[in-house]
């Protein structure tokens, strides 16, 4: 790490574990250091991926509070007098994962909706992580051949990038990016002073037809063109967005 | 990972995209020495605090730490390598 600051600082701060003055500190110290703005970033897909990955079901809040009170209340708290081993913390997630099921059972399959939410958090998250300072783009160009070639070898698909600049569109770059666990291409383009993020990956088994929505304070519109899946995000008005994608999808 | 889940039916409606990454994240943590499983799980699937996480796994607050730091490299590394880049960004 080229920073001075220790590695458990921003593993604290990702982890909400550092006090409030420190983590303001260090929020203060964000503004100037890419190392640390990477090292969140790379924790941030950590957690993403896992979490997107749904290797087991999580209980509802209500639940997991109180299997959690009941699991401390028997627990001794002198730390130490009671050794629980991975078997035991096999136990206490197998007990999380028996309710679950259950709760899975009575409330029935997962519907359609809950994979948009959380396509729809992954890809806001992406959009909201790369305004941070450095790491909207990767490749700073405003040539589509430059942007194109640029991705070569580093995502396994091709696709089209155009300059909109005269229409009001103008391409910044573009970088790779993990969304959900999925490397996906992202173009950066500017509209005036709102930032748009285009987001590219392989498709997967949707249908292909258009979805959007909005979510904290960003709009976001995905649809599919071949093998291709696309999802432009941004906090310019829904119009702005609408037109964007039509330029896109001509 | 392999020790502390049952084996589970298929759940119908998860994606060919995350069936994939539960997969390559089950084989990468089932290399993971026990206690890295656990914190990370601990941590990063269950929310817990790392004063929890020192209760519940019986370690000081500063192997908690040492421990998630070293776990997340490892399987930022994995996942990575999976995606064809190596850079670790210094965790």
């Amino acid at each position: 790490m080229g920073c001075d600051l220790e590695y458990s600082v921003v593993h604290s701060y990702f982890d909400g574990e550092l006090g409030v003055i420190r983590a303001a500190e260090f929020k203060h110290h964000l503004a100037d250091c890419s190392d640390c703005m990477d090292q969140l970033a790379a924790l941030s897909s950590v957690r993403g991926s896992l979490k997107y990955a749904r290797l087991y079901e999580t209980a509802p809040a209500s639940l997991r509070r109180k299997i959690r009170a009941d699991l401390h209340s028997i627990m001794p708290t002198t730390r130490g007098s009671l050794r629980l081993s991975w078997r035991g913390l096999a136990a206490a997630a197998g007990l999380f994962l028996v309710v679950l099921i259950l709760w899975r059972v009575i409330s029935g399959v997962r519907k359609e909706q809950d994979y948009q939410a959380e396509f729809a958090a992954g890809i806001v998250d992406a959009h909201l992580r790369s305004l941070l300072p450095g790491q909207i783009t990767n490749v700073n160009s405003s040539d589509p051949q430059t942007v194109g070639t640029w991705f070569e070898g580093k995502v396994k698909f091709v696709f089209p990038v155009r300059n909109f600049a005269d229409v009001g569109f103008a391409l910044e770059g573009g970088r790779v990016d993990i969304v959900q666990g999925q490397t996906v291409a992202a173009l950066v383009y500017r509209s005036r002073d709102q930032l748009f993020n285009v987001f590219i990956w392989r498709a997967s088994e949707w249908n292909g037809s258009p979805r959007s929505g909005s979510r904290q304070g960003c709009q976001w519109i995905a649809w599919r063109t071949g093998k291709l899946e696309f999802c432009a995000v941004s906090a310019a008005a829904p119009s702005d967005l609408d037109r964007f994608e039509r330029l896109l999808t001509e | 990972m392999n020790s502390c889940t049952p084996n589970l039916p298929p759940r119908p409606n998860r994606s060919q995209s995350q069936e994939r990454l539960a997969s390559d994240l089950r084989e990468h943590l089932k290399h993971f020495p026990p206690r890295f499983r656990e914190v990370i799980v601990l941590r990063d699937l269950e929310g817990c605090s790392y004063k929890e996480i020192a209760a519940i796994a019986s370690i000081p607050i500063g192997t908690v730490m040492s421990s998630l730091s070293r776990a997340r490299r490892q399987l930022h590394s994995a996942l990575a390598k999976g995606a064809g880049g190596e850079d670790t960004h210094g965790l």
